[in-house]
């Protein structure tokens, strides 16, 4: 049975006032509701959309569930709190995911948790790295360094190797692949062009695959 | 103009972005591109396909979204969540309280709280005026009962109730507690004065039996203005001369109703006034103790209906009893007409 303060009202054209469910209605609708009314079945509709996108996406920026979990909180205390300043048609899901994300900075400068390290000495956090190698990485038919290891240790080695990626690297590759988010809105997140994004993200994929191609050969070096 | 190399990169980026579903398809974009002079703007699919499987090896750690293994939050981080809002929201309420709600107490609430305690006051006044006046009472029949046990000790040992004016003419009647006193009938502690009056006496203060007997006119003065206050005492019986005491077998059947002792009579100067009762209970009457031990308050001056005052004998005079039966209590300080 619905709850009836998840209901909306809703002037149609023709005048007639319709009852709207807040299952039916667009996060940006839902979110402009709770701003309104501030009732707590909305606010409830949004954690349950945003839960399990939001929580996997701290959990893998953190590196650990039990602050992910304590961030998760603070992200929609936060949502709750700044309700007012939501501008009536704004993305949702930006939003909120550049509320988690301050939240997770914040935590992280609390608790003491250091940058990722780079994983070369070359090159700039911004994204300016040199290009070279990455297309014939890419493109090549031919199997990867990393389809040599066993499935568990290559889970385990990407782990490592996305943990040392640079701060604003790292960000950048966790929302485009593992969140699915456009570049359009990584850029709205991130409050960097489009063009930015691009290039952190293949900067992201070219130091990966440098240390890919390293670990390899290393390990290539020692077998020998 | 863009380099060969800016061009190459962008082409590189366009198929990541393909790859990983970063590009937005809306169909303005596709008829920009497609007006930029290219049939189709998006990449070789097989391209993108390729990409797509070389880039899952670098980053697929085998976890949601891509892999098997699940990243689940919490079962209760939801309800958890809403309880840290809830929080929020009563601790907002409880800061905001005192600055939205209106003054707890007004003019008008704190003038009817007064008023109705005002009222309550007045109200126990006349209660508490009752209970000090009962405490009063209560204290004063004790003293009154205390000195009958001396008289009544004082008859057993000697057949007659005490009497000083007997052996002396000039002392005034409440020199008999001295002669008590003296006789070791009347205890030190004892008070000689009624808790309603404004002075206090106690047995240990009277001056000894002895002194009183120096003849000293000054003493005798001074003793008398001591005794102004203290309490009424039977005057003994009028003799052919002088008094006589008042034998114990006399009244043996009638000591419920012969006063021995009790609060001074209203006077003027030392002579008692006609009409009026003792001062020392707000004029609502005296106690008066009897000579069988019981004591009372008495409304008026009548004890019985024969006897209409008990401060003057039968012929109207403050001078000692005509007979046995005849009721009187004497001021201390006054003397008796010895004539």
């Amino acid at each position: 049975m619905a709850n009836h303060s998840a209901l909306s009202d809703v002037t149609r054209k023709d005048g007639i006032v319709a009852v709207v469910e807040a299952d039916e209605m667009s996060d940006e609708a839902l979110m402009a509701r709770y701003r309104d009314r501030g009732d707590e079945a909305d606010y409830n509709a949004l954690i349950e959309r945003y839960q399990q996108e939001i929580y996997r996406y701290l959990v893998r920026y953190l590196g650990n569930a039990t602050l992910a979990d304590d961030v998760f909180q603070d992200t929609f205390l936060q949502i709750h709190q700044k309700r007012h300043t939501y501008e009536e048609g704004r993305a949702v899901r930006p939003w909120i995911y550049a509320i988690a994300s301050h939240q997770a900075i914040d935590t992280m400068r609390r608790v003491g948790r250091h940058s990722a390290r780079s994983l070369s000495a070359n090159g700039s956090d911004d994204g300016e790295t040199p290009r070279d190698g990455l297309e014939a990485l890419l493109e090549s038919t031919a199997e990867g360094p990393l389809a040599q290891l066993q499935t568990e240790e290559r889970r385990e080695w990407v782990r490592r190797a996305i943990d040392t990626l640079p701060e604003t690297l790292r960000q950048t590759l966790i929302l485009a692949y593992y969140q699915d988010l456009k570049y359009r809105e990584i850029a709205e997140i991130l409050d960097v062009p489009v063009g930015t994004v691009k290039s952190r993200l293949h900067a992201a994929l070219q130091k990966m695959a440098e240390k890919a191609a390293r670990d390899h050969i290393s390990e290539g070096d020692e077998g020998a | 103009m863009k380099s060969q190399d800016s061009i190459e990169d962008d082409a590189v980026d366009d198929i990541i972005g393909h790859a990983l579903g970063l590009i937005d398809f809306r169909p303005q974009r596709y008829f920009v591109e497609t007006d930029a002079g290219s049939n189709d703007p998006r990449p070789c699919p097989e391209r993108v396909a390729r990409t797509r499987s070389q880039i899952g090896l670098l980053l697929n750690d085998g976890c949601e979204p891509h892999g098997s293994e699940p990243i689940r939050p919490p079962d209760d981080l939801r309800q958890r969540t809403l309880n840290r809002i809830r929080e929020q929201k009563a601790m907002t309420l409880e800061f905001r309280e005192p600055f939205v709600e209106k003054p707890r107490w007004r003019l008008a609430d704190v003038a009817v709280a007064a008023s109705v305690l005002c009222a309550a006051f007045l109200g126990s006044l006349p209660a508490l005026k009752n209970g000090k006046a009962t405490a009063a009472n209560l204290a004063c029949s004790s003293n009154l009962t205390q000195i009958w046990q001396g008289v009544e000790q004082y008859a057993t040992t000697f057949n007659v109730y005490p009497n000083a004016t007997v052996e002396n003419r000039r002392l005034p009647i409440g020199a008999t507690l001295a002669l008590m006193r003296h006789t070791g009938h009347l205890p030190e502690s004892v008070p000689l004065t009624c808790p309603g009056c404004s002075s206090r006496l106690q047995a240990r203060e009277l001056p000894h039996w002895n002194q009183l007997n120096q003849q000293s006119e000054q003493l005798l003065r001074d003793f008398s203005a001591m005794m102004a206050e203290v309490y009424a005492m039977h005057p003994g019986l009028k003799g052919q001369v002088g008094v006589r005491y008042l034998d114990r077998s006399m009244i043996e059947s009638v000591k419920s109703v012969i006063p021995m002792a009790g609060d001074r009579p209203p006077v003027n100067g030392r002579t008692p006034l006609l009409q009026g009762n003792s001062p020392w209970h707000g004029g609502f009457g005296q106690n008066v103790i009897f000579a069988d031990g019981h004591s009372a308050f008495i409304r008026g001056r009548s004890i019985r209906s024969l006897d209409r005052d008990i401060y003057s004998n039968r012929q109207g005079h403050c001078d000692a009893a005509l007979d046995p039966f005849d009721i009187i209590l004497v001021p201390a300080g006054a003397c008796l007409n010895q004539d």
